[in-house]
């Protein structure tokens, strides 16, 4: 990948994650995140 | 850390990185998991949230999820993450901080250190069948069938430092190229069925997916949270049904695949490897091949944890910036550096500037 390029493709990731992340807290996702992470997960554990 | 070995420096990063994940280890003497607030934030590797020590959400997990939940069907955050831990990373996660490829590094480490009765018993066993197959066809091909497959076998057997720890890589008579290189695709078909597709739209009436992939196949789910979970509940036992036993059927085959195969799981099977590897052209920490430095000798290649040539391009992906390989290069051709995240090329445009990449693989071949 091109030196330019390759900035750019950078520069759009690390904005697409960040904006992502931000969206994602005002949504309220990391609050079914921690919902599901603080209970046993019986799916992983093959009892669900 | 000057005075540790690069192998050492890495063994130690991986721990460390294992405990951080895993620091509440109060749970497996209890049994119960923790419920702090801090699970809400995504760890970069592989590390089931059921796990009793576990102190973040699985990435893998947590994705799943949301994508299963009808009120969101989408992750922004999960994304993000995997977008933030992948650019800067890439799959250096893998090589350097996800507790499950440093579990399967221990495990083959045991393997190669413990595992040789069991070898010579197969090896026995395989040589007396061969011997009788031979006696029928009246012994041809006896020099390429049992002594390259000892040959092979050698290779592997010694055990040193890195050996015991898990890094030696895979024996030699390993499958073909092509159709290994194919057989590494499943773990995009288990990202793109298990992981996104299933959960979006194998829905219950009420429009409830379920994580797929957990359920069906992680065996970390199985060795990191069924298993300390179980041994401090037994009653739960009676829950097991068929998904239980094919999820234990599962866990025995990884556990021989990675006995058998540095890294088999995150080679053939890991989804979470998968979506890093496509961060591989821009993440930060890269793998540089100069190759006009490289003398031919074709040592990365051999030590190569996950069996890959690092000096071709269409492999990169597939590296976990392990750093194995350019700490044995005698031509000093290979380095693992992390690139400025503004000016500095890729590894691919290093790739073709310095040298066509036909040129050093032409010599080795
Ligand atoms: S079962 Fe596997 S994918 Fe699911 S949360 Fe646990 S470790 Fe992650
Ligand atoms: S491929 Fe998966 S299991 Fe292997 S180290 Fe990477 S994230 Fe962990
Ligand atoms: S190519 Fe080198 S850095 Fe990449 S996985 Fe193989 S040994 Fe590790």
């Amino acid at each position: 990948m091109a030196g330019r390029k390759l900035m750019c493709a950078r520069v759009a990731v690390g904005l697409f994650a960040v904006s992502f992340i931000a969206a994602g807290v005002w949504r309220g996702e990391t609050v079914s995140v921690l919902r599901k992470a603080v209970n046993v997960c019986l799916e992983c554990i093959g009892l669900g | 850390m000057g005075r540790f070995s690069a192998f050492t420096k890495r063994k130690l990063v991986q721990c460390t990185a294992a405990l951080l994940s895993n620091a509440n280890l109060r749970g497996f003497a209890t049994g119960r998991i923790y419920q702090g607030k801090a699970k809400w934030i995504c760890v970069p590797g592989l590390n089931c949230y059921s796990c009793p020590a576990a102190v973040g959400a699985c990435p893998l997990g947590a994705l799943q999820t949301m994508l299963a939940d009808p009120q969101y069907k989408m992750s922004f955050y999960v994304l993000g993450m995997l977008a933030a831990f992948g650019l800067v990373l890439g799959r250096a996660v893998c090589g350097w901080l996800c507790p499950f490829g440093l579990l399967q590094e221990l495990w083959r480490g045991l393997w190669v250190r413990w595992g040789k009765p069991v070898k010579r018993i197969w090896a026995g066993n395989r040589r007396a069948a061969e011997a009788g197959s031979m006696g029928v066809e009246g012994g041809h091909g006896a020099a390429v069938g049992p002594d390259k497959h000892e040959g092979a076998g050698d290779t592997t057997g010694s055990g040193n430092a890195g050996d015991m720890a898990g890094d030696r890589r895979t024996s030699g008579d390993r499958p073909a190229r092509g159709f290994e290189k194919r057989l590494r695709h499943i773990k995009y078909i288990f990202l793109g069925v298990f992981v996104v597709l299933m959960p979006l739209f194998a829905v219950d009436a009420f429009g409830f997916g379920a994580p797929y992939f957990c359920e069906l196949i992680c065996p970390a789910g199985m060795l990191e949270g069924a298993l300390p979970i179980l041994v401090k509940n037994p009653g739960l036992f009676r829950l097991a049904g068929w998904v239980f036993w094919l999820k234990a059927g599962i866990v025995v085959v990884f556990l021989a695949g990675a006995a058998m195969n540095t890294r088999f799981f995150c080679k053939y099977l890991c989804p979470l490897g998968a979506i890093y590897g496509l961060f591989h052209r821009i993440s930060l920490v890269q793998l540089r091949f100069d190759a006009v430095s490289c003398v031919g000798c074709g040592t990365c290649e051999k030590v190569c944890p996950m069996d890959i040539d690092p000096r071709k391009p269409e492999w990169r992906g597939e590296c976990i910036r392990c750093g194995k390989c350019a700490g044995r290069c005698p031509g000093g051709a290979l380095r693992l550096t992390p690139s400025h995240p503004l000016l500095e090329s890729s590894c691919e445009q290093n790739h073709h500037r310095i040298a066509p990449p036909t040129k050093p693989c032409a010599k080795l071949r």
